[in-house]
């Protein structure tokens, strides 16, 4: 080992984190060589040179204990204690509802998967996710496929494949969807054609296993990271204007040959009442727990509430808790997207910053629609509010979003940026 | 307590001591430090922070430190990459890797405001070194 090797080594020796001794290296080493360079040129022999050099850099633990004091890895404190608050209040649906005692124990069981999963995510360094880009794709691709061609079981609408204890369900594309985008947005050889198959290939076979909610939820996402892609500005917004006109023409094309109870639903929700009798039944009647709630709600009488513990949650809460208590929950859940905003503002790593938007995004698009369709804004679709609602698949999903954006943060001032940022 | 103190000195020369060789290199160091003009930190920031306006890798940084006659990173140059380290992790500069390994700094738009105020107001950089680290 030559001079500066044994510097290096006695430098990242103090570095505690495995990340930023690579970094540290890069850095010093370079310095060293140029150092040395310059010795060299003022007539130095090589061994002597190098010598000198390093023997300029100062003493290698003190060096060395400094950095790792500036590059311990950081934990954002602020969402963790977010998130253990959440995974507190994701318990007291089960107290609210009539089955409530019997999903306790599982409801224990899936908290305790997510937190392990935001840890384990956080951990994981998110750039090795960056070259796996086109694996993710297939794999969101492979699940569709699997659900379209092999669903044995229907609820609510919603095509699902039991296989033993396993359920799959269309919703656990997205998380792979969400990976593959920030890896192809973050493409710069990605041209608008390949773009445009990329995307509607996932939309048409969500269309048809079918899933309306994950389609949205999917579509929503994919544009809002589009934003944050290697295409110019104005290529972004002729692909959003283009697409929406498309769907406006595509709508009221459809509705020609829409099925009368297909008709009746999307009537129902912009007129309840004239539908009391059939579609917009469930519309009047959550409008009616919500009018009964008062601030301080109904803990006492636990009435039956459809689908009270996953897509309405947000119902039952309100009638058992009151607005009072529902509306701290919405402004936690809304801290999340804050505090998120907040991060992808710091973020320098252009892969990290579409990361950080789809995150945002996927969980924007579940909290906004679900709040929305409980308080009759937005048409009843099958979304479950985040945290909140019970199930494993969506407490996974937003488990891994949240665990992406602890991994981006943790790293934020060790990425190297090759280029500069588009302006 | 004195009496258990007393032999102190004797036995660090004997035992801690007796490896140490106090070489002329040592007593250059030292003078050195002694002779050294008391830059502040504070003043070592500004001048960093106007070097950096244009981009510059850390090496370029120490040799154009040096022309100014800031004496705190002579034979101490490593210790240049914590403060720019620093720095950048308060959001005032960023940096910019090449393809062949060097790491340029620059400042940022903060940075760049931040600089100016201190030039418009003349004031003590010790505002500034407030400003950014001890938020």
């Amino acid at each position: 080992m030559n001079k500066k090797q044994v510097f290096l080594s006695e430098v990242i020796a103090q570095i505690k984190s495995k990340e930023a001794k690579q970094y540290v290296t890069d850095e010093l080493n370079y310095h060293v060589k140029e150092a040395k360079n310059v010795w060299i040129k003022k007539g130095l022999k090589e061994t002597e040179a190098e010598e000198k050099a390093v023997e300029q850099m100062g003493s290698p633990i003190q060096l060395g204990q400094q950095l790792n004091k500036l590059h311990r890895p950081k934990v954002d404190w602020i969402l963790m204690i977010l998130l253990v608050t959440i995974f507190g209040l994701g318990f007291l649906p089960m107290f609210s509802i009539p089955i409530g005692e019997y999903l306790l124990v599982s409801k224990v069981i899936i908290t305790l998967i997510g937190s392990a999963s935001v840890l384990g995510i956080m951990l994981m360094d998110y750039r090795k996710l960056k070259k796996q880009g086109w694996l993710f794709y297939s794999i969101g691709v492979l699940i569709l496929l699997v659900l379209r061609l092999f669903s044995n079981t229907t609820i609510n609408g919603l095509s699902l494949l039991r296989v033993g204890p396993l359920t799959i369900e269309s919703i656990m594309s997205l998380p792979f969807f969400f990976l593959a985008w920030a890896s192809l947005f973050n493409l710069e050889r990605l041209k608008v054609w390949q773009f445009s198959l990329l995307f509607l290939l996932p939309f048409f076979l969500l269309l048809t296993v079918p899933s309306i909610s994950t389609t949205y939820i999917y579509t929503i996402m994919v544009f809002s990271m589009l934003w944050w892609s290697r295409f110019s500005r104005k290529i972004v917004l002729s692909i959003w204007g283009l697409s929406v006109s498309f769907f406006l023409f595509v709508s009221l094309i459809s509705w020609k040959f829409l099925g009368v109870y297909q008709k009746d639903r999307l009537l129902a929700y912009l007129n309840p009442e004239e539908y009391s009798d059939g579609p917009g039944f469930m519309i009047l009647h959550v409008k009616e727990f919500l009018s009964k709630a008062g601030w301080f709600g109904h803990s006492m009488n636990k009435e039956f509430i459809p689908e009270a513990h996953t897509n309405l949650v947000f119902v039952s809460f309100t009638y058992y808790y009151g607005w009072l208590l529902a509306i701290v929950l919405v402004v936690i859940l809304g801290l999340f997207i804050a505090r998120m905003m907040i991060i992808t503002s710091r973020i320098k790593d252009p892969y990290g910053k579409l990361l950080l938007i789809g995150a945002v995004s996927l969980y924007t698009v579940q909290l906004a629609t679900n709040i929305g369709m409980t308080l009759g804004v937005f048409p009843l679709i099958s979304m479950s509010l985040p945290f909140i609602s019970y199930g494993l698949m969506p407490t996974l999903l937003n488990a891994i979003l949240i665990g992406i954006v602890l991994s981006v943060y943790r790293r934020k001032d060790l990425t190297r940026i090759t280029e500069l940022l588009k302006k | 307590m004195e009496d258990r103190l007393k032999n102190l000195k004797k036995a660090m020369d004997q035992r801690m001591f007796s490896q140490l060789n106090f070489t002329e290199k040592h007593r250059r160091n030292i003078l050195g430090k002694i002779n050294q003009p008391a830059e502040s930190d504070e003043d070592i920031l500004l001048a960093v922070m106007q070097l950096l306006v244009h981009e510059k890798t850390g090496f370029e940084l120490t040799k154009q430190l040096r022309g100014r006659g800031i004496k705190k990173y002579e034979d101490n140059e490593g210790f240049l990459y914590t403060f720019l380290h620093r720095l950048e992790q308060s959001g005032c500069i960023q940096s910019n890797w090449t393809e062949a390994g060097a790491k340029y700094y620059q400042l940022t738009d903060r940075g760049r405001k931040v600089l100016r105020k201190a030039d418009k107001r003349q004031t003590n950089s010790q505002v500034v070194w407030k400003e950014l680290f001890e938020r």
